[in-house]
């Protein structure tokens, strides 16, 4: 999609979204069509990153499966989007940015660093990452809200065996984010995952918890694909609830948890699903 | 010709000498270690394979209907009651509290999903069961409540490809490490071989999903029949195929490092969950997993996964579905052949 069109759909779709939240009094009313945003990148300035010929096609699938029940805000290649993502640009007059939609889906490479602990996004410039560690998401929204959950199609941002995830990912989760979907290993680009995206979003919009869509969803059994997902609660039972039964019908009857009333984080992984 | 049976043994005594381009992957089953150093050493056990085609299956409502039956006596945690009904673009749903079916709409393809009331229990991770308990079980459940759609041609075998765990993790807010993970369940996934091939891309594969007391609690399959069509094709041998794998890929920048995690041969089908990515036909193929890594000093890489199908039949059939012999059969007339086929 060009530039010029994505404006033009970000423009659309955020007159219809903005009349609904309006009406509702903020996002996050169960069962009200909600508000999603696409962050995606197949080519990378200079080549600078190894080219992944499907991720069009899986965010497209995505959009259109979703669009059919929700509001698409935006869907932007990620030129320029690690101020989008990070914590002093996550939410933009325009509504474009990482805060301005419910549901944010990415697709690109990604990595865990160790030195220092971060979980790392590439972008299309060369050289330019986005960091977990510089997020803050899920508390910037003009209503006061923000992104509640952020689904990444890219390899080991979840990594698990290092101990890392919390300080990977507390910063961003401080904001209120209430749920990650990623990988903690490999995830692959092939013909045979790109239906990973519209796959998703036909889950959830069928009552399917996030956690058990995403893992549907990317498994073919046959690819190996490294599944994880990440939820925070005020406490351990309380985050096993939000991780378990949190969907695309209910999320917004889960509060924001931010800060001190973050008591615990926990997540879920399969390997070579 | 040099086939491998379900236990992993290939008939010919070839593994001690074979150069296995791919690394091993975390405990795959003896099969799929048998397949990846034949794949390596001579790609396919036959010279010539016959093309195949998928059949259309069932009705997704007759498949649907036929599954919530057959789970009726399975002793699942959730009841079976009437499903809703809601057919889409892409298939049909079957919903009720506590479970969804997804059937494709030629009815190959099912994923069925139970969600138990409550907590939901885990064991110790080192309490895993062994290997060929869960494909016990795995098959066990093929044979009762999938018998009626896991059917199998003469030339055909169901073999396990391996067991996938579930596990769960977390840490308290004023904890300087996590807590031990702990384990929530595993899957016993099998494939299919025709004629001693492997059908490679996840066109043919059983999945039964256990949770941690081992219980069934869902299930995946993609599982067509298939008829052979037209004259057999000529195989590529392992030095042509990577070629021909080199070819189709771009070629790593000097801060990239690339390594390939799994070199696989035998059917190519991605499977017909959808019309728009199921192919013409099933052909021979070897899928080469690649994993791209950028360096950015010590401990800091970004990684990408990438998986091509290399169609290793000598001349393959033109099909615009699938990427690689798309760019394989481009501007040149006597690379691919079209249907029908005949003897070349």
């Amino acid at each position: 999609m060009t530039d010029s069109r994505k404006r033009t759909t970000l423009i659309a779709s955020t007159v219809l979204s903005l009349g609904l939240v309006m009406l509702l009094g903020g996002a996050g009313a169960a069962e009200a069509a909600a508000r999603f945003g696409t962050y995606c990148q197949q080519d990378f300035q200079n080549g600078w990153q190894v080219t992944t010929p499907y991720t069009w096609a899986r965010c497209s699938a995505f959009n259109n499966e979703l669009a059919t029940t929700d509001f698409k805000i935006f869907y932007f290649n990620l030129s320029n989007k690690k101020y989008y993502l990070e914590r002093f640009g996550d939410h933009q007059p325009g509504l474009d940015s990482a805060d301005d939609v419910d549901l944010l889906f990415i697709n690109t490479h990604g990595g865990a660093f160790t030195n220092p602990v971060t979980a790392a996004y590439a972008m299309y410039e060369q050289g330019q990452l986005a960091f977990s560690t510089e997020m803050r998401l899920g508390d910037s929204a003009w209503w006061g809200g923000g992104l509640a959950v952020l689904a990444t199609y890219s390899c080991k941002t979840l990594k698990v065996d290092d101990n890392s995830l919390v300080a990977r990912w507390a910063p961003a989760l401080r904001g209120g984010l209430k749920m990650i979907l990623g990988s903690h290993d490999l995830v692959w680009d092939s013909s045979t995952t790109d239906e990973v995206g519209e796959d998703f979003a036909d889950d959830i919009q069928h009552q399917m918890s996030f956690k058990s869509a995403w893992s549907s969803a990317l498994s073919d059994w046959s690819v190996d694909q490294d599944v994880a997902v990440v939820a925070t609660g005020a406490n351990a039972g309380d985050c096993w609830s939000r991780m378990d039964n949190m969907k695309w019908q209910n999320y917004g009857g889960y509060p924001f948890l931010r800060d001190g009333n973050i008591g615990y984080t926990c997540w879920t992984w399969w390997d070579n699903l | 010709m040099r086939t491998i049976d379900r236990m992993g043994r290939m008939s010919v005594a070839l593994l001690a000498s074979a150069a296995t381009a791919a690394s091993v992957q975390a405990a795959p089953s003896p099969f799929r270690q048998a397949l990846q150093q034949r794949s390596a050493a001579e790609a396919f056990g036959a010279r010539r394979l016959p093309a195949l085609a998928r059949q259309a299956g069932s009705d997704a409502a007759a498949v649907g209907q036929g599954l919530v039956r057959a789970l009726q006596f399975q002793g699942l945690r959730v009841a079976i009651g009437v499903p809703e009904q809601q057919e889409g673009p892409r298939g049909l749903w079957l919903e009720a509290p506590g479970w969804t079916m997804k059937v494709s709409r030629d009815g190959s393809a099912v994923q069925f999903r139970t969600t138990p009331p409550g907590p939901i229990a885990t064991r110790p991770a080192a309490g895993k069961p062994a290997d060929a308990e869960i494909e016990a079980a795995g098959r066990s459940f093929v044979r009762t409540a999938l018998a009626r759609s896991i059917t199998l041609a003469k030339n055909e075998e169901l073999v396990f490809l391996g067991t996938r765990f579930n596990y769960r993790g977390g840490q308290a807010a004023d904890a300087a490490a996590p807590e031990a993970a702990a384990l929530a369940g595993w899957a016993a996934v099998f494939g299919r071989t025709i004629d001693g091939e492997l059908v490679v891309g996840g066109g043919s594969i059983v999945a039964v999903l256990f949770d941690a007391e081992g219980t069934v609690e869902g299930f995946d399959f993609d599982w067509p029949r298939y008829q052979a069509v037209g004259a057999p094709l000529d195989t590529l041998d392992v030095a042509a195929i990577r070629r021909r794998a080199a070819a189709l890929a771009s070629p790593p920048r000097a801060d990239e490092s690339r390594s390939e995690r799994r070199f696989e041969c035998g059917y190519f089908d991605p499977g017909g969950r959808s019309a728009r990515r199921a192919l013409a036909l099933v052909q021979p193929a070897c899928v080469s997993a690649v994993v791209a890594s950028h360096g950015f000093g010590p401990g800091n890489q970004t990684q990408a996964g990438i998986l091509t199908a290399v169609p290793a039949a000598r001349v393959p059939v033109v099909d615009p579905k699938w990427p690689e012999a798309a760019t394989l059969c481009a501007g040149r007339a006597d690379a691919c052949r079209v249907l029908p086929i005949a003897a070349k």
